[in-house]
């Protein structure tokens, strides 16, 4: 038994501690009066409450509450909030008259229970703040008083050498009218139950059983004694012997039947309950133990010594477990299991109990898939290994391993290949060994190894202190080495590829050869690991389940309550082992990761997938995005219309910019609109923004840089409207509007300007009108200077760019741009099918394109040459080849040996399928077979379908260089080597053709490609000839597919007759009406039959044959198609019933039972005579024995046949 | 123990990644390894069907027999190539193996007769060539072991085959050309040791060098298919031919798991790229006679029969 220290601290000596019951904190009370709270998994101190003078002995955790209780040698017992927001010292309870030895929280009532040297035990109201009850017996300080965890008991421990055990179910009874009374009523609520005296020295500590009715106790007699109660009385047990100094405290293992001390002999012993033997004493160099607890839910424990406290496990609680496919293998109670992931059967298979001691569990298992069998490693006598065969299936009670196991000794075991496995012997050499544990070869490993690890094909991985070495067992070298803290699992990703590599508190994610890795640091615990089919690898630490992209970038997936030991990831779930290793699933939400590593990996299709298909929103992602330079993805998750516009500018996405700004609507987001839109050249954006922010002089100066004039035009006039002059003026001048100009400047008053300006500019006239109004005349302006003609004008437009926008910034366009662009998010795929349930009724549109004639397809049905033709008396070869090179006998083991029997002539004897045959490449017997069978006579149209069936049963392996590959044969039943039995592959399933094949030849009905369903039809009646079927299950199938690809061959096939007619003959509407109605009498599917119903309707109300048409009308309402089409086939109806009369005659009657002839398209009413054809069951007029099934052009109709096979 | 580089070179020739054995530089004459690496290389010249540079690496006037008989099978190879004449080479091995018949103390014996009885086997004189690889003899050298498995179960003895194995394993337990021969077997037997050399296979193409091998994920790939996992063997193959789109086994595994998954124009599309790449690959060759054979079997029944209309 292992000692795992999980959490040390140094300080004053500790004298109580108390676990939280949920969070991992511990309270410790000090010698110098302090109290620390610490979180144990972290490793850090919490709080420190420093209240008391002097020693604190006494201190306990409320079950529920935030509450902490102490109590010190001050005889004061303080109650505290430990909330960090919240911290203080709520209320002091004073009563006790020396010090307070124990403290402790009822785990249901408000009370607190103190043991005191005033020789009392005392309950305290923790609400009320009384005390509510005085237990006085003992005859000498008190040192610990317990409640009992269920019961109205009390058990105390004291130095007048007696444990006491109080009834304290008065006490219960009376509390809620309990009054802070008299000292008198208290003795009346409790009494001493039992008084257990033995020990001879003074006793430390006493404790209850969780569940059983056993006490106990540790006394400076160095003797730990073990107690029974009755109703009535209580007695010695035991004395477990061992201690050679006080023993401080004793108490019960939670969960196994053991026992746990510690004393001033500075050790922690622990002892086995049923035995009442020492198992294991853990020594401590200079430290004396004062106290120690038990986690309430937890395998944890903490003692309190001279100069800390520690806190511990006795056992590693990772069950030894290792995951093959969809089959976990782990050890619980000693036993090993297998547990099916998908079923979720789980059964023990080996017991591995007498592999080390009773309580020391295993460490690792390795599988071997090839041979079944494991090793199991025990770190029992400092490493042994256990290597044993797996028995197929479980019944009963497992066997024990040690009956047929291999045993050896050694710190570190693993399979390395099929039939080797490496151990790390003591002496740190590594020796492989074969199944019958014979060391084939011994290496000295190139560094210091602590554990070895499965390494890839031939090598190990090999993990010292400071790094892991991929080392090559053949070569015996070292192929790579990755400095790593000490390694301590190896987890290998599904393919091979990647390997993850464990250690405390780092995760290293490296390639097979330890060439790239990434280094994951994590500041809490990491305990396992597996890896997701798509390459992510997630992991669990004590409280979370995180993801790791092969990158290193890493997140939290969710949190844990309990750590869990990670077996396999397969979608969302997360098969994994808690600490009693039982199998558990957990379901996770594996988006985000998959979103990141799609990102990672520029799979944007996934990306895009993602998006529309979850719900992946929140800040985090955003920022994620953002940081991860995806902005344009990021956009799209983003409702908030302000950061969608940041995205969206940052991106440079300017249609959702623009349309996110249009809701935004403030001038600064226009403005960096147009900032954004002007550098992509987008001046019509650019215009947008300007006008909502009415920037009038930038519009005004967009249009003259774009050379819109009329633009500008409007611009002046808005100006004008706007009376600002000096914008008009400027639009003037841009525009070139030398009138406008001079108009602004005569209305500002700016007189001289204006005329000047029409001088110059050729406008005399005007120059004149001004000149008047200035009320001057041209003398007047002798001494005025003469300017030249103005040639101030706009720049001439070489290149009207009004009308479109500038070459783009970002040439190219972005693959989500195009993607999401605009909701494009939320319609993905278009049904391509063309079903008879859309919106708007395509089914009649379908029908209309049914009723037009040209959509004859030229489906040529060979015409007969009307040979004379014999009946085919050829008899079958029979069993030709049976019994043929049998005769090998026991031949010479020399050279020259004699070829064996070949596998396919096995298969043509193991089956009397023609299939079968087809696949041994026995084509003759196949077609005699078949001949036989189904009555094939012409074998031409199946060519491509043997060949391929031959093919597809063979294939061929490379052995030695430059001689020819080995030719393979593919068997259906890979399991059997016998070979009375092996069967070659099935090429062709009825399952496989009815989920490919058949769904699109119907689908070719449905979208009215005749010639194709024909085609396709035919294609399965083909395949169906070489189906083998297994079941009686299977035939059925099988004849009833072979019957519904005839019907809808012959009904596809007799439509196609009739458009041809329609087209050809167009006159002869008798054939054309017959056939239709032929069509709808074949046995189709409900859709396709309403298709078939709903032409013959058609075709017969055309003709005013209302009587027909009515009839075929209630057939179509009987199929309950849509409402619509009912409606229709309603006035059908009331059209035949008021004119219940036929136009042609046509030969059809529906009273009379009938089949269709499917050479000529005739019925053949029941009773008149008919051939069938052996294969189809098709029907034939009599005239047609002996000609070709025109369905399949294969089977001769009317040929003699012995059927199908039966299955087999 | 071979040097690394040696040992490397063996595991890829056995493993049949020809491509990187022709890859590695021939060593210096003086160099104790120069003989058995250019031995390697050599053959895996001619096994990639190119002999001529075989025999350009093979200096002429070297008396060693293995190399004399290394040259012998590229000539074979070459000369029957071009569809000339080839007794006189056949003789010339045959000579050289009753030369060393007896002799101590030449180097790589093995490798001469494996040299003679591949050409014997390319000639279909199987007979001789198990005479020449001491079948059932119990001979020492997995090579030879191996070629007599090979042809033992070419003619369906595997329980021959077995036998051979077994006492080869005795001299050289573990190699990996045992291993491999221990596979090849289980390929042909089926049940669970086929299990066995799916393992063997999946061992070896998980190895460090590999992943550029397409040989290896193509017999990986046929071990899949035997088994019935389609959709595996599928990728395996794809995996081979993404190294090598010729290879001839994965072409064939591939378009065998095409079809066997339904996916039927798929699987002529491998078989298209089989012919152009090997017409003489016994696939094509048996396809051919097969296509002779449906139609000599199917006139059998031929009569003048009309569709009936």
């Amino acid at each position: 038994m292992q000692m795992l220290t999980k959490f040390e601290s140094k300080s004053n000596r500790v004298k109580g501690l108390a676990f939280h019951p949920t969070r991992p904190l511990l309270a410790a009370s000090l010698h110098n009066g302090s109290v620390q709270l610490w979180n144990y998994q972290m490793g850090t101190l919490v709080d420190r409450f420093d209240e008391h003078d002097g020693p604190v002995r006494g201190v306990a955790i409320h079950p529920s509450r935030p509450l902490l209780v102490t109590g010190g040698d001050d005889y004061k017992i303080k109650v505290w909030d430990i909330r960090p927001q919240n911290r203080r010292c709520l209320f002091t309870l004073h009563g006790h008259l020396d010090y307070v030895r124990t403290v402790q929280f009822h785990h249901e009532m408000p009370w607190i229970l103190s043991a005191s040297d005033d020789q009392t035990i005392r309950i305290w109201n923790s609400t009320s703040r009384n005390c509510i009850a005085i237990l006085t017996g003992h005859s000498h300080y008190i040192m610990s008083a317990q409640f009992h965890p269920k019961e109205d008991l009390i058990v105390s421990a004291s130095m007048d050498q007696t444990v006491r055990v109080w009834d304290i179910s008065g006490l219960r009874k009376s509390t809620p009218n309990t009054q802070p009374g008299s000292f008198d009523n208290f003795d009346t609520f409790s009494t001493v139950k039992y008084v257990l005296e033995g020990h001879d020295r003074g006793v430390n500590f006493a404790s209850f059983h969780p569940t059983l009715p056993l006490i106990i106790s540790a006394a400076d007699d160095r003797q730990i004694k073990l107690w029974r109660m009755s109703d009535t009385k209580a007695w010695e047990v035991d004395t477990l012997r061992g201690h050679f100094n006080n023993v401080s405290s004793a108490l019960f293992h939670t969960r196994h039947e053991l026992l746990l001390s510690v004393g001033e002999d500075k050790t922690i012993r622990v002892w086995d309950l049923t035995r009442r033997t020492a198992v294991q004493t853990f020594r401590r160099e200079h430290d004396r133990f004062w106290v120690l607890t038990a986690h309430p839910e937890l395998n944890l424990f903490a003692a309190g010594h001279d100069n800390g406290l520690i806190v511990f496990k006795l056992e590693r609680e990772r069950p030894a477990f290792s995951v093959y496919q969809d089959t976990l293998y782990y050890v619980r109670d000693k036993v090993v299991r297998q547990h099916d992931l998908v079923t979720g059967a789980d059964m023990g298979l080996l017991s591995m109990k007498k592999l080390g001691h009773h309580w020391i569990q295993p460490r690792a298992l390795s599988f071997n898939p090839a041979e079944r069998a494991i090793i199991v490693t025990s770190p029992a006598e400092h490493g042994i290994w256990e290597f044993s065969a797996l028995p197929k299936d479980a019944v009963g009670e497992p066997r024990d391993s040690a009956t047929e196991g291999k045993r050896g000794s050694g710190t570190s075991v693993v399979f390395v290949a099929r039939n080797r496995y490496a151990v790390l012997e003591h002496n740190q050499i590594i020796s492989i060994r074969d199944l019958s544990n014979t060391a084939t070869k011994t290496m000295k490993p190139p560094v210091q190894t602590n554990e070895i690890f499965y390494g890839g094909t031939g090598c190990l991985l090999l993990s010292s202190p400071s790094a892991v070495v991929l080392f090559d067992i053949q070569q015996q070298k070292t192929l790579a080495e990755l400095a790593t803290p000490p390694v301590k699992y190896v987890i290998w990703s599904n393919d091979g590829s990647t390997v993850a590599l464990l250690s405390k508190h780092t995760i290293t994610i490296a390639n097979k050869t330890l060439t790239q890795s990434s280094l994951i640091h994590e500041t809490i615990r990491i305990k396992s690991g597996a890896w997701d089919d798509s390459g992510v690898f997630v992991y669990s630490t004590l409280n979370h389940i995180k993801y790791a992209l092969p990158g290193g970038d890493n997140g939290i997936i969710r949190t844990l309550e309990q750590p869990v030991y990670l077996t396999r990831i397969k979608g969302k779930t997360i098969y994994c082992l808690d600490r009693n290793a039982r199998p558990k699933t957990l379901t996770i939400d594996p988006t985000e990761y998959r979103f990141k590593l799609a990102l990672v990996r520029h799979n944007y299709d996934e990306v895009l997938h993602i998006i529309r298909t979850s719900n992946l929103v929140g800040q985090s992602i955003i920022s994620y995005l953002q940081k991860k330079g995806f902005p344009e993805i990021a956009l799209h998750f983003v409702q908030d219309k302000n950061t969608r516009f940041d995205l969206a500018i940052e991106c440079g996405n300017l249609d959702v910019a623009l349309e996110t700004a249009e809701t935004i609507d403030r001038p600064e987001s226009w403005g960096r609109l147009a900032q954004q839109a002007l550098k992509q050249g987008n001046h019509k954006i650019v215009e947008r923004a300007y006008q909502r922010t009415k920037n009038f002089e930038r519009l005004s100066f967009l249009y003259l840089a774009t050379g819109s004039t009329d633009k500008l035009n409007k611009m002046q006039k808005i100006a004008e409207i706007r009376g600002d002059q000096m914008s008009k003026f400027h639009n003037a001048l841009y525009a070139g509007d030398v009138l406008g100009r001079i108009a602004v400047l005569r209305n500002v008053g700016l007189l001289p300007l204006a005329y000047l300006t029409a001088k110059t500019n050729g406008l005399t006239e005007l120059a004149g009108e001004i000149l008047e109004d200035a009320g001057l005349d041209v003398a007047d302006l002798e001494d005025v200077q003469t300017f030249k003609a103005s040639d101030l004008k706009p720049p001439p437009i070489v290149t009207p760019t009004s009308a479109l926008s500038w070459p783009s910034l970002s040439a190219g366009e972005n693959f989500f741009d195009r993607a999401l662009a605009n909701g494009n998010l939320d319609n993905p795929d278009a049904a391509p099918y063309v079903g008879s349930n859309g919106a708007d009724e395509p089914g009649a549109a379908m029908l209309d394109d049914w009723a037009k004639p040209d959509v004859l397809a030229g489906e040529d049905i060979p015409a007969g040459d009307g040979d004379g033709w014999d009946l085919d008396t050829e008899e079958p070869h029979g069993e030709a080849e049976e019994g043929e090179g049998a005769d090998d006998g026991e031949a010479d083991a020399a050279a020259g040996a004699a070829p064996g029997i070949k596998e396919t002539e096995i298969w043509v004897r193991n089956s009397p399928f023609a299939g079968d045959h087809v696949a041994a490449g026995s084509f003759e017997t196949a077609m005699q077979l078949l001949n036989r069978q189904v009555g094939a006579v012409n074998f031409e149209p199946l060519k491509p379908l043997f060949l391929s069936v031959y093919r597809s049963s063979h294939a061929y392996l490379a052995f030695n260089a430059s001689v020819p590959p080995l030719q393979l044969h593919i068997r259906r039943n890979p399991d059997e080597s016998s070979p009375s039995r092996v069967l070659p592959v099935l090429t062709r399933t009825l399952a496989t053709i009815k989920s490919t094949e058949l769904i699109e030849a119907y689908r070719a009905v449905a979208s009215n490609k005749l010639a194709d369903a024909a085609t396709a039809f035919r294609s399965i009646l083909l395949s169906l000839f070489l189906v083998v079927v297994k079941t009686q299950e299977e035939a059925v199938q099988l004849q009833e597919l072979i019957e519904n690809c005839r019907e809808y061959l012959l009904g596809v096939s007799i439509e196609l007759e009739r458009r041809r007619i329609a087209q050809a003959e167009p006159g002869n509407v008798r054939r054309n009406l017959e056939l239709a109605a032929y069509f709808a009498h074949c046995k189709l599917q409900a859709p396709h039959l309403q298709l078939a119903l709903r032409s013959a309707i058609r075709a017969f109300a055309k003709a005013k044959n209302h009587a027909s048409a009515a009839k075929f009308a209630r057939r179509l309402i009987d199929l309950k198609p849509d409402a619509k089409i009912v409606a229709e086939a309603r006035k059908v109806l009331a059209d035949g019933d008021r004119n219940p009369l036929d136009a042609v005659e046509v030969a059809y009657d529906d009273f009379t039972e009938f089949e269709i002839c499917a050479a000529s398209y005739t019925p053949i009413y029941k009773g008149s005579p008919s051939v069938k054809d052996p294969f189809t069951g098709a029907s034939f007029l009599p005239e047609y024995q002996g000609k070709l099934c025109p369905l399949t052009e294969v089977t001769e109709i009317g040929a003699a046949a012995s059927g199908l096979p039966a299955p087999r | 123990m071979d040097s690394d580089s040696l040992f490397h070179l063996k595991s890829q020739f056995y493993l049949g990644a020809y491509q990187s054995v022709v890859a590695n530089p021939a060593p210096s004459t003086d160099s104790p390894e120069y003989l058995p690496t250019i031995l390697y290389i050599a053959r895996s010249y001619i096994a990639l069907s190119d002999p001529a540079k075989a025999l350009s690496l093979l200096p002429s006037a070297s008396t060693e027999p293995a190399i004399r008989a290394v040259r012998a099978l590229a000539t074979y190879v070459q000369d029957k190539a071009a569809e000339m004449e080839t007794e006189s080479v056949l003789e010339e091995l045959r000579d050289l193996c009753l030369e060393i018949d007896g002799e101590v103390g030449v180097e790589c014996v093995d490798v001469v007769k494996v040299a003679a009885a591949t050409a014997f086997i390319q000639e279909e004189e199987l007979e001789e060539a198990l005479t020449t690889l001491g079948a059932g003899t119990g001979a020492k050298e997995p090579e030879c072991a191996a070629l007599t498995v090979q042809i033992y179960l070419s003619i369906n003895r595997p329980d021959l085959a077995k036998k051979e194995y077994e006492a080869a394993k005795r001299h050289a337990d573990d190699s990996l050309l045992i291993q491999l021969i221990e596979a090849a077997i289980g390929a042909v037997a089926g049940g669970p040791q086929l299990r066995t050399a799916y393992h063997i296979y999946a061992e070896q193409a998980a190895a460090p060098g590999s992943s550029t091998n397409a040989a290896i994920n193509a017999a990986k790939g046929v071990a899949q298919l035997l088994r019935g996992n389609v959709a595996e063997a599928q990728g395996d193959f794809s995996e081979a031919l993404r190294v090598d789109p010729r290879n001839a086994e994965a072409l064939v595994g591939a378009g065998v798991a095409a079809d066997l998954s339904g996916r039927r124009g798929e699987g002529d599309k491998y078989i298209t790229t089989l012919r152009e790449a090997h017409p003489t690959h016994p696939l094509v060759i048996d396809l051919d006679e097969k296509v002779d054979a449906f139609d000599e079997a199917a006139s059998k029944f031929s009569k003048t029969v009309s569709v009936a209309a």
